[in-house]
């Protein structure tokens, strides 16, 4: 479906935020073509799509490997490829992650909503008529005034798709809630990815968390009876909500904008890209650091997006 | 009650959750409200959004302008200059039809091997489900919050009300009619849309709560019924009325009328 960066400042009508889950691949594809950060483009998720190119024009494929053909031959990733009238992109297999993603020069060409071109489908808006695309469904790109370059983003910066996958988390809301012996056990659990993931909610399977005793303030009462359970507040994106049972339920993009299940902690916003890319079956780690970390983290990756990328020679048809 | 100092909670890298109380109250969230609108009104450069709920507010802000320290110190000196709660708040009421113990909401629970939601909540109070009826639409209700999900609410009672005991599903429905009205404690939901859900069904309205195509001219100005600060009140209503107002959605003329809180 098709993505851009998201919406911001919309969370008091229920709107998330949207955009792009792996952001990070989705910015770096991008930055390849000259496009501006924001400019919208396809998340294919495990491989569901078949583009046929209708004029002459440059895209680049980035984020998960689905092993993306263009006709007969595979195409390399994370740099710019040179398409034709008549070609066709396809993806036959997957390698690791779970979503790729198309950019086209220029940008995909759909309305605003709400600020954004990102397909909200919990309402039915933004994006393609607020849609899964479908078949014959005709894309439009904007126009391209610079010369888009042969290159590719180098080794170095392309993220790292498991098979592990350890997330950096912050503690926080409610993380007072759970016994020293359950913070143990939430940071030394494998936990399994269900099939009930989606753009949400990631959810996870583990053991069971154990909570203090309720301490009986009135705190408590006003959101339900069970110890997991807290007045409604905010989710921040990527925050981990802890129901009474083995599950976990990680907010994700399109997840909802307030709950009231007691919170754990959160995810760094410089690892919250990769949860776009575990998939059911998978198994991760959850490790605690410092807020410093955090930020230091953060800037890092930011600085990925204004390092030199390579020139390659030629281009690829 | 408002805190005396208010509590801070890291949700994250970006996030900071402020605490401001801990009963629910009227005044407590015409405070939350009011300290939203400073927030606002204060134009800090880190702020991107704020959600406020019935204890707290949370705050999403750009980490390159500002870490979590100074986001904090920013708020809390904003709270401790004063939050000025208005002895008269301006508050709409609007009516919104329910159809009570409706036949979509009971096949929903029948489909979640559960009896109507109604009789459940009638059995634990030990009363008729035409009394929970009674008692759930006397009161006037306070839109605490819109943030579940677009065109919702969440509201709590006002005015003198009597306490329906009712306990949330132990696992949450897949599903949930568009419209349904479910309870969830002294808090009455609104499900604009259909999606999971974990509180009792109490019934269902035909009117939109949002309508961002603007077919009904009520939404010209804006596509959203239903504001934070809001009052409600609950109108039942028949499966005939009901038909009627479905019929005819797009020219159905809403109840609202202008008034006042007062806090004093």
């Amino acid at each position: 479906m098709v993505q851009d960066l998201g919406r911001r400042g919309h969370y008091s009508e229920g709107i998330p935020d949207g955009g792009a889950f792996d952001s990070v691949a989705f910015k770096l594809g991008n930055r390849l073509l000259g496009n501006p950060l924001n400019a919208a483009g396809i998340e294919v998720l495990l491989g569901g799509l078949c583009l046929k190119f209708l004029e002459r024009t440059w895209i680049t494929i980035t984020g998960a490997d689905l092993t993306p053909r263009i006709d007969q031959s595979v195409v390399p990733m994370w740099r710019t490829l040179a398409v034709s009238p008549g070609q066709e992109l396809r993806f036959s297999g997957r390698r690791n992650g779970l979503r790729a993603y198309v950019l086209f020069a220029g940008g995909l060409e759909v309305p605003y909503f709400m600020e954004s071109r990102s397909t909200y489908l919990f309402l039915g808006k933004g994006g393609f008529k607020g849609r899964k695309l479908e078949k014959e469904d005709v894309l439009e790109t904007s126009d391209v005034s610079w010369e888009v370059l042969s290159r590719q983003i180098p080794d170095s910066l392309r993220p790292i798709y498991g098979p592990a996958w350890e997330f950096r988390i912050l503690y926080g809301l409610q993380y007072k809630f759970f016994t020293g012996e359950s913070l143990e056990v939430f940071e030394s659990e494998n936990w399994l990815v269900t099939p009930e993931s989606n753009r949400m909610a990631i959810r996870l399977q583990g053991q069971p968390l154990k909570f203090r005793q309720p301490s009986g303030s009135q705190r408590r009462g006003l959101g339900g009876r069970d110890p997991s359970n807290i007045p409604t507040e905010g989710n921040p994106l990527g925050s981990i909500q802890c129901p009474a049972g083995p599950e976990l339920i990680v907010i994700g993009p399109d997840g909802p904008c307030e709950g009231g299940y007691a919170k754990i902690g959160t995810i760094i916003s410089a690892d919250f890209f990769l949860l776009g890319q575990i998939r059911p079956g998978n198994q991760v780690r959850f490790r605690s650091v410092s807020l410093e970390e955090a930020y230091r983290e953060l800037h890092r990756q930011k600085s990925m997006y204004e390092k030199n990328l390579e020139e390659t020679v030629g281009d690829i048809r | 009650m408002v805190h005396k100092e208010p509590v801070f909670y890291i949700g994250g890298d970006s996030f900071l959750t402020v605490e401001l109380g801990d009963d629910g109250s009227l005044f407590l969230n015409v405070y939350i409200l009011t300290l939203e609108k400073m927030i606002w009104e204060a134009k800090f450069p880190w702020l991107i959004d704020t959600t406020a709920l019935r204890t707290s507010i949370m705050v999403h802000y750009d980490p390159f302008m500002a870490q979590a320290d100074a986001v904090l110190e920013a708020l809390k000196s904003l709270i401790l200059s004063g939050v000025h709660v208005p002895e008269k708040v301006p508050s709409r009421v609007i009516h919104l039809p329910v159809y009570y113990d409706d036949p979509w909401t009971k096949a929903c629970a029948n489909q979640h091997g559960l009896a109507p939601n109604l009789e459940i909540i009638a059995k634990e109070n030990d009363i008729s489900t035409e009394e929970v009826i009674r008692i759930h639409s006397q009161p006037a209700y306070f839109v605490s919050y819109t943030s579940f999900m677009y065109g919702s609410f969440g509201a709590f009672p006002i005015t003198p009300f009597t306490v329906l005991k009712n306990s949330k599903y132990k696992v949450p429905r897949k599903w949930t009619p568009s419209g349904t009205l479910g309870i969830g404690g002294t808090t009455t939901t609104f499900y604009s849309i259909v999606s999971p859900g974990g509180l009792m069904m109490l019934g269902n309205s035909p009117v939109k709560t949002f309508d961002l195509d603007r077919r009904n001219p009520f939404f010209r100005n804006h596509p959203l019924l239903v504001h934070p600060g809001d009052r409600l009140r609950f109108i039942p209503i028949k499966s005939k009325e009901y038909d009627q107002i479905k019929r005819h959605v797009d020219d159905y003329v809403y109840e609202v009328e202008e008034g006042f809180i007062d806090l004093a």
